[in-house]
């Protein structure tokens, strides 16, 4: 084969891959333009408003510069939105993944009503969540909460789990547990399954034959990449917890349970502080890329195998 | 070193018993294959031995000791498996020597961060590379003992499940297909490094494969096994030309043995369709039995058509390997198949269509049963005659 | 023998752990539907009881009906997971295509962008959304909580992973038997990736009726709002003293998805865990 393609034929070929190009844009036209208008535009449009001073509804406003995360970082209620955030993902990840593996070892210990178990754990991730949080509100309520009437006749004196500041935010935590609890449990199964049989019994004649020592030479490595997703999806979705705080406290009392996502609500709209809202949101989108980064560059090396 | 004996072991899975009552005695140094088709019990068989699986009846001894109470750890035996079962997440230098760690280091020393300040710990630590070291160089593993199983070839992650298998010296070593997940050459590039590893470590060798070449080439002695029985357990030249039954005579052997129907006539003659052949028979004949009559490919010669003896078989296909041909032929019945094989220069004489007669001397037939047992004929030597046109 | 009795004790321990579990997970809905048949008198006595005395159901179902449109709250709701699931796969199955099986120039900065919209909480596009929807006049509507909604990242990729693992040599078939390549995504590609189309459209209906975010800020008018938003009205209109009602509506606005969960188990969680593991 020498070198017989002419010009013409170039060109025709051109013409083909021209087409094939029109034929692909055609395909993916409708998403891109849905997800610059939609998506990557008003994501650079916060970035856009938050050095404004602009309030919804107000005819002008004027570039501020970083006047407003100036103010954030002077907002006291902001700052405990902040560090009660931190505190509410802290506790909340851990349990929920080492709960989730806990009854994910003990459904996939044996055979007996797997099915059942697994499906009682899951319930909470389907429930809607603010339906789910006034039926926590009925269980924790003073006068006619199920665990309330419990501790007092447990002998455990009252307790006011919603309304006092030192247990608000220790109440959502478990609320988030609860609410998480079956996703990990449901991914740690699947990754249980994954695992060959061929590596236990390699690892028992290795003399692995304790079952803290199989769970650490054997299970939790090579639950390795599914710990690491959870570790990313449920610190997600930790901080992005807002149902509870706004159909439960409000964010009170004393902002001990104001999380970050609440307060950015009621500033951007319930007081309309749009600037200052879109600010906020800056922080927040800047806190989950450096947790998703964090998490990638920290956890990746460790967990791929294959 | 040690003898590993089975005595009437028994496994029943859900009701169908996939060992029955299956007795094995592998002696001390041997290398002993037990070869079959896939679902025959060869790996259940290993996997008790090993401990892995508890059988339901029946006995393990190892070194003339019991073990049936025995964890796997104990049992001192080690296991290559087929998928190789290395811990992705380790380096071959971690994988070697988890069974040195978990049985030099106590649990204390083995905590990650402040296991290395328990005393004692480091000075255990040590030994334990040196000895992973040794075992990588024996096995030319040294450059790579720092990688992941991932970051190896099908060949060198085998030589770490070897050496993992190595590593701690043990009497026996278990081996579950472990080439079949390898490409044609390295397979028998391993088969090799695999005897040379049992001459040099003269330990007991129990090898699980269903690939009769493999069974062939590197065994003492090999067990061919069926449906949960062993059909017969003798060397590989044994086993191959003088099959206890027609089970193993088919297993063993590649081109398949050939088999021709037979009928034994008034004269105490076995009639091969238009051949008749006397004086190979067993006493316990009786005329009008049907039998089978076995044939490997390289006891069939080539004859021309007009030649005086032989089954007459139209070729149909000719297979030509290089060194060896293998000529296809069907015999006058139209049905049965027969291979047989020729030297080049023979096949080239040959082909599609072309009318042939296949000679062989009576002493290489094998004779079975409708029910597939050997039938001997010991005392009796052979004459062959033809009858007839 | 002693395995056997060994065996028996840890299979005890098991349930004895997962029992105890169950009954926290299991606790909020039990008490719920408790104080749903509940009469008010009954709801506030001191004694502990999960099965009331004087059934009194039938009156604070009727109650959750009459008080607030729930039936108009949970139409709303159907009408906008449907009009969501059905425009993002409408849009999202051929750029998945292409993304998966196309080569064109630009295709991997699309993707980038499809990766870096995977990253973006929906929340954070609350504040623009709603000032380009205050200005083309489409808040306060359904519009405004389908919008949002129609591109689906998640979608798109999770297509292109499934699209990736299916057989060119089946698209050249399909080329060659005269297939246009929009045909080839609806009659080849989607059905040969049936498991994620069912996995996403779970995901997506099961997050879309569950949300509160986007009907808070984009629904003033009674009549629109979603279930979740709707309950929260429910609520803070009641203002505490009539609980069995409340728990009714709860009820009945939680039931739909666990229905379909209970009735579909495995699809639910193999979509849950499909999606996942990709």
């Amino acid at each position: 084969m020498m070198a017989i393609s002419t010009f013409s034929n170039q060109r025709a070929l051109q013409k083909y891959n021209t087409r094939d190009t029109i034929s692909a844009y055609a395909l993916v036209g409708p998403s891109l333009v849905l997800l610059i208008c939609l998506l990557i535009g008003p994501s650079l449009a916060v970035f856009a408003i938050s050095v404004t001073n602009w309030q919804f509804g107000a005819q002008s406003f004027s570039f501020i510069g970083l006047q407003n995360f100036r103010e954030l970082f002077d907002d006291r209620v902001f700052l405990s939105s902040l560090s009660n955030t931190f505190i509410y993902v802290a506790v909340v990840v851990p349990s929920v993944l080492g709960l989730g593996l806990f009854v994910a070892l003990a459904i996939e210990s044996r055979k007996e009503f797997q099915a059942f178990y697994r499906a009682v754990h899951f319930l909470p991730v389907m429930a809607t969540l603010a339906a789910m949080a006034i039926a926590w509100e009925a269980l924790l309520h003073p006068t006619i909460g199920l665990v309330t009437r419990l501790a007092v006749q447990l002998g455990l004196g009252s307790w006011n789990f919603l309304h006092d500041p030192r247990l608000v935010l220790a109440t959502l935590c478990v609320i988030g547990v609860w609410q998480h609890l079956g996703y990990a449990m449901v991914l740690f199964l699947a990754g249980l399954k994954a695992i060959p049989s061929d590596l236990y019994q390699a690892a028992e004649i290795d003399g692995v034959d304790h079952p803290l020592d199989r769970l650490r030479y054997v299970t939790l490595p090579m639950l390795g990449p599914v710990i690491m997703f959870l570790l990313i999806v449920i610190t997600l979705k930790a901080l992005e917890t807002f149902d509870t705080v706004a159909v439960l406290t409000q964010g009170g009392p004393e902002n001990a349970s104001e999380l970050l996502l609440h307060t950015l609500y009621v500033e951007s709209f319930q007081f309309f502080r749009t600037g200052y809202g879109a600010a906020m949101t800056v922080v927040f989108l800047l806190i989950v890329i450096a947790i998703i980064f964090l998490q990638a560059k920290v956890l990746d090396k460790r967990v791929h195998y294959s | 070193m040690a003898n590993v004996s089975a005595t009437d072991i028994t496994k029943i899975f859900g009701g169908t018993s996939v060992l029955n009552s299956v007795s094995l005695d592998v002696r001390d140094g041997e290398f002993l294959t037990l070869v079959g088709p896939s679902g025959c019990g060869k790996s259940t068989l290993l996997r008790i031995i090993a401990g892995l699986e508890r059988q339901n009846f029946g006995s393990i001894a190892i070194d003339g000791k019991a073990v049936d109470a025995v964890r796997p750890k104990m049992r001192n035996v080690a296991m290559v498996f087929q998928s190789y079962a290395l811990y992705p997440y380790m380096t071959a230098e971690e994988n070697i020597a988890l069974p040195l760690v978990m049985r030099k280091l106590t649990a204390w020393q083995r905590l990650p961060l402040i296991g290395s300040w328990m005393p004692g710990a480091r000075a255990r630590r040590a030994e334990i590379a040196r000895e992973v070291q040794d075992v990588a160089n024996a096995l030319g593993l040294g450059p790579l003992l720092s990688r992941k199983p991932s970051q190896m070839s099908g060949g060198q992650r085998q030589r770490v499940a070897l050496g993992r298998a190595m590593v701690r010296h043990p009497d026996v070593f278990l081996m579950d297909e472990p080439l079949s997940n390898l490409d044609a050459k390295l397979r028998v590039q391993m088969r090799e490094e695999i005897t040379g590893l049992h001459r040099r470590l003269g330990a007991t060798f129990i090898y699980v494969t269903h690939d009769q070449a493999e069974a062939m080439t590197m065994s003492d002695r090999v067990a061919v096994m069926k449906s949960g029985d062993i059909l017969q357990l003798a060397s590989p030249q044994q086993v191959y030309s003088d099959p206890e039954n027609i089970e193993v005579a088919k297993f063993i052997g590649s081109p398949q043995i050939n088999l021709i129907p037979s009928i034994v006539n008034e004269k105490a003659e076995l009639e091969i369709f238009d051949m008749k052949v006397a004086g190979i028979l067993p006493a316990s004949i009786r005329p009008g039995m049907s039998v089978t009559i076995g044939l490997r490919p390289e006891a069939l010669k080539l004859a021309l058509d007009d030649s005086s003896d032989g089954l007459l078989a139209h070729v149909t296909y000719v297979e030509s390997l290089g060194s060896d041909s293998y000529i296809h032929a069907k015999l006058v019945d139209r049905t049965t198949a027969v291979i047989a094989r020729a030297t080049p220069a023979e096949a080239a004489t040959i082909g599609n269509g072309t009318r042939v007669r296949l000679r062989f001397s009576p002493k290489e037939a094998l004779i079975f049963s409708d029910n597939g047992e050997r039938l001997r004929s010991n005392n009796c030597l052979p004459i062959l005659r033809k009858v007839g046109g | 023998m002693i395995a056997a009795r060994a065996h028996h004790g840890s299979a005890a321990l098991r349930h004895v752990v997962l029992i105890a579990s169950s009954l926290f997970i299991l606790m909020p809905f039990v008490w719920m539907v408790s104080l749903s048949i509940k009469s008010p008198q009954e709801a506030f006595q001191q004694t502990i009881s999960l099965i009331p005395s004087v059934f009194y159901g039938h009156e604070n179902y009727q109650r959750a009906f009459v008080d607030v449109p729930l039936l108009r709250f949970m139409g709303n709701g159907l009408l906008i997971c449907i009009s969501v699931l059905v425009i993002q796969l409408a849009i999202a199955a051929p750029s998945a295509y292409a993304l998966a099986k196309l080569e064109f120039r630009g295709r991997d900065a699309i993707f980038a962008m499809v990766l870096v919209g995977l990253l973006i909480p929906h929340q954070v596009l609350a504040i623009p959304l709603f000032i380009l929807f205050n200005k083309i006049g489409i808040l306060n509507s359904y519009a405004s909580l389908i919008l949002p909604g129609v591109i689906s990242p998640f979608g798109i990729f999770l297509l292109r992973q499934f699209f990736k693992a299916v057989p060119d040599d089946l698209i050249h078939a399909a080329r060659l038997d005269g297939l246009s390549e929009l045909s080839i995504v609806w009659r080849i590609m989607v059905p040969s990736s049936m498991s994620a189309v069912i996995a996403f459209s779970i995901l997506s209906v099961v997050s879309r009726w569950n949300d509160l975010f986007l009907p808070l800020i984009f629904i003033q008018d009674q009549q629109l709002l979603t279930p979740p938003a709707g309950i929260m009205l429910f609520r803070s209109e009641e203002a505490g003293n009539s609980y069995g009602p409340l728990m009714a509506a709860a009820t009945l606005i939680v039931a739909p998805l666990l229905i379909a969960f209970l009735i579909a188990q495995r699809r639910f969680i193999e979509g849950l865990t499909v999606s996942g593991l990709k």
